[in-house]
């Protein structure tokens, strides 16, 4: 209760529930856009942060993070348009509802769904954090180094991506987080010769270019005119019948329980949560042969799902300083920058800010909840922009957000470079959010690497010897033989099928 | 087993051929510095591991486009390459890098936005026009009149 307390002295001022407030509604407002993601957008707000004080700025990023989750059904519902990543399943039973004259139910059920999840994410992340802290605090170089591994490699083998595709896509991050100058010995290392890269490829750089440009590139004309004869919505529409609303209960219980979980594996995130959480309900569900015509839980049990585990991204990474998934690995990168080491230290060393950060999810569910439901006619209208005006203004924010980290058009030329290559990756199946990982925890995993190889005079054994260690290895071969295994004994079955399969 | 030609996704047996490529680069590339040795490691020998497996990874995915199948999880495949949407959105991009240095950050960002909405080519002049100076004038009233980045405006 103390922390509490703490946490809520921490933001109730009113800079500081200012930036929530700002996070949430301007993660609202890229949410319900589709096209323009919270990655992009973290990626696109971090140079800002610099020029703001550091609760406030991890505020208002987590606040673009979880209020995405919140709009990105809103077109999902209305247009069979994903707004997000994570919402992509909402459409399924989401657009089914809308066009058959209960797009309010649909939205009412969603938003509280996500409101639900978010509080539930949010107990888990208070509760847990502390205690995954404190078993962290014995960890060794080692069984960080162990831990990094476990965390890329559950990136690249969990997903519809090909595994070999994306394990080469979290090596290749690894790759790139080695330009600049090697801490150790002062050698710059693959920089060909340019002094604008001894310093390393910035983070910001490459998310705005991988998932920003290309982002640009890859929608510019594919999305056309929207269809802007959305009804209007009234407040009374919006109610779900008294048995609906009982029926959600426990759906809304599973999804949150399953976001948790992947949110908490370092290196799966909200999207998938979303997947698996539809697929339990559908399994699970008495009526499966309801779902993909309207059924209430195929919104509850996903929503409930993608909030959750964006909140519950946090604990690894405030408890280990290892990024629950893409997104927090930027905010990672953040509090790098503003110079906090996150780490198993962070809740001793800066309780305010882990308190401050919780309460601030808190009041921020809280905002997001009254943002959507009585503003739900704003939202309407924002979807309704056109994107052929949206996506210049979005690449002129790319150009400011990364010329402003140093002033540097070159960075500008660089993000450009990764918006085509991330084009061309897409192009060819290759998922980049496994690259922006290994990119940032590069260098913690080579330090962590040396580290452990000086303090055992050179014995590789001794990341299998240490008991925790040895684990995180055990369970990260058993991981990489089982996925692989099934990759490899799925046969490819003939293309109508598949799409049955995947049913 | 017996392997049919027909069954060979060929598009990813040459992105497998690109993976090793890189991975190959960056074998040449890490072994230009020290190795150093096992209890005090230099400063190519992470960057060599790393390759080594991209190599690895690059067999993996020859392996897969042999056997296995996999959702491709996005729906660019089969569409045709938007060499106009590529050209211009990256003209728009280098306009800004270009610009700004030369004439400050305001026509920079006009540059960009011109170039850019000739991607999609759905606006009229007059509305790019209107888009271009509503853009450049919030960038420069949050940007730097609010947010005080040190970003110049216009240099004469």
């Amino acid at each position: 209760m103390d922390n509490i307390a703490l946490g809520l002295s921490v933001i109730l001022n009113l800079s500081t529930l200012g930036y929530c407030v700002l996070g949430v509604t301007v993660g609202m407002f890229i949410g319900v856009l589709p096209g323009l993601g919270p990655l992009a957008t973290v990626g696109m707000l971090l140079p800002l942060t610099f020029y703001v004080p550091q609760t406030d700025a991890i505020v208002m990023l987590a606040g673009i993070y979880y209020g995405s989750m919140y709009g990105g059904s809103t077109a999902a519902i209305l247009l069979n348009l994903p707004g997000t990543a994570g919402a992509a399943v909402t459409c399924l039973d989401g657009n089914p509802l809308a066009k058959s004259g209960r797009a309010g139910v649909a939205l009412f059920t969603a938003t509280l769904s996500s409101f639900f999840g978010g509080i539930f994410g949010l107990v888990v992340v208070a509760s847990f954090t502390p205690l995954l802290a404190s078993v962290a605090l014995s960890f060794g170089s080692p069984e960080y180094a162990s831990l990094i591994v476990l965390g890329l490699l559950a990136a690249a083998m969990v997903g519809n991506a090909s595994k070999g595709k994306s394990l080469a896509m979290a090596l290749f991050g690894l790759l790139i987080a080695m330009v600049g100058t090697d801490p150790n010995s002062g050698v710059d290392r693959m920089t060909f010769g340019l002094l604008s890269l001894a310093d390393g490829v910035n983070l910001v750089v490459v998310t705005t270019g991988l998932f920003g440009i290309a982002e640009v590139l890859a929608n510019v004309g594919r999305i056309g005119a929207r269809d802007a004869k959305v009804a209007q919505i009234r407040m009374r529409d919006m109610l779900p019948t008294a048995r609906e609303a009982r029926g959600a209960l426990f759906p809304a219980l599973r999804g949150s329980s399953i976001g948790a979980i992947l949110g908490i594996l370092p290196g799966t995130g909200a999207a998938l949560a979303t997947f698996v959480a539809y697929a339990v309900e559908k399994r699970t569900s008495k009526t499966p042969e309801r779902f993909g015509k309207g059924a209430l839980e195929g919104i509850v049990a996903p929503e409930s799902a993608n909030n959750s585990a964006a909140q519950t991204a946090f604990v690894p990474t405030l408890s280990l300083g290892i990024p629950g998934d893409a997104i927090v690995a930027i905010m990672l990168g953040a509090l790098i920058i503003h110079g906090i080491v996150p780490g198993p230290q962070l809740i001793r060393d800066h309780p305010d800010l882990f308190w401050g950060l919780i309460a601030s999810f808190l009041i921020g569910n809280v905002v997001l909840l009254f943002l959507n439901l009585p503003l739900i006619g704003i939202w309407v209208r924002i979807l309704r922009i056109p994107y052929s005006v949206l996506y210049p203004a979005i690449l002129v924010f790319i150009c400011v957000g990364v010329f402003s980290i140093r002033s540097s058009v070159f960075d500008v030329a660089v993000a450009t470079v990764f918006g085509l290559g991330g084009y061309v990756m897409r192009r060819y199946g290759f998922p980049t959010a496994p690259l922006l990982l290994g990119l940032v925890l590069g260098p913690l995993l080579e330090q962590n690497f040396r580290r452990s190889l000086m303090l055992s005079r050179g014995d590789l054994m001794t990341f299998a010897d240490r008991p925790i260690s040895g684990s995180i290895l055990a369970l990260t071969l058993l991981i990489v033989i089982f996925l692989l295994g099934a990759e490899l004994r799925r046969r490819r079955p003939q293309a109508g099928l598949r799409k049955e399969e995947q049913r | 087993m017996r392997i049919k030609l027909a069954a060979i996704d060929w598009r990813d047996a040459s992105v497998a051929v690109a993976v090793l490529a890189l991975g190959l680069t960056g074998v040449v590339l890490s072994s230009r510095y020290s190795l150093g040795e096992m209890r005090n490691i230099g400063p190519g020998a992470f960057p060599m591991i790393v390759s080594v497996l991209i190599v690895l990874t690059g067999l993996l995915i020859a392996i897969e486009s042999v056997v296995a199948r996999h959702e491709e999880g996005d729906d660019l495949r089969g569409e045709p390459v938007p060499f106009r949407v590529l050209l211009f959105v990256t003209a728009g991009l280098l306009a800004f890098v270009a610009l700004t240095p030369l004439a400050g950050a305001v026509p920079g960002i006009l540059a960009c936005v011109f170039l850019a909405s000739m991607a999609d080519g759905s606006l009229r002049l007059w509305q790019v026009a209107l888009l271009a100076a509503l853009v450049a004038g919030f960038c420069a009233l949050v940007f730097v009149v609010l947010l005080k980045l040190p970003m110049t405006l216009v240099t004469w």
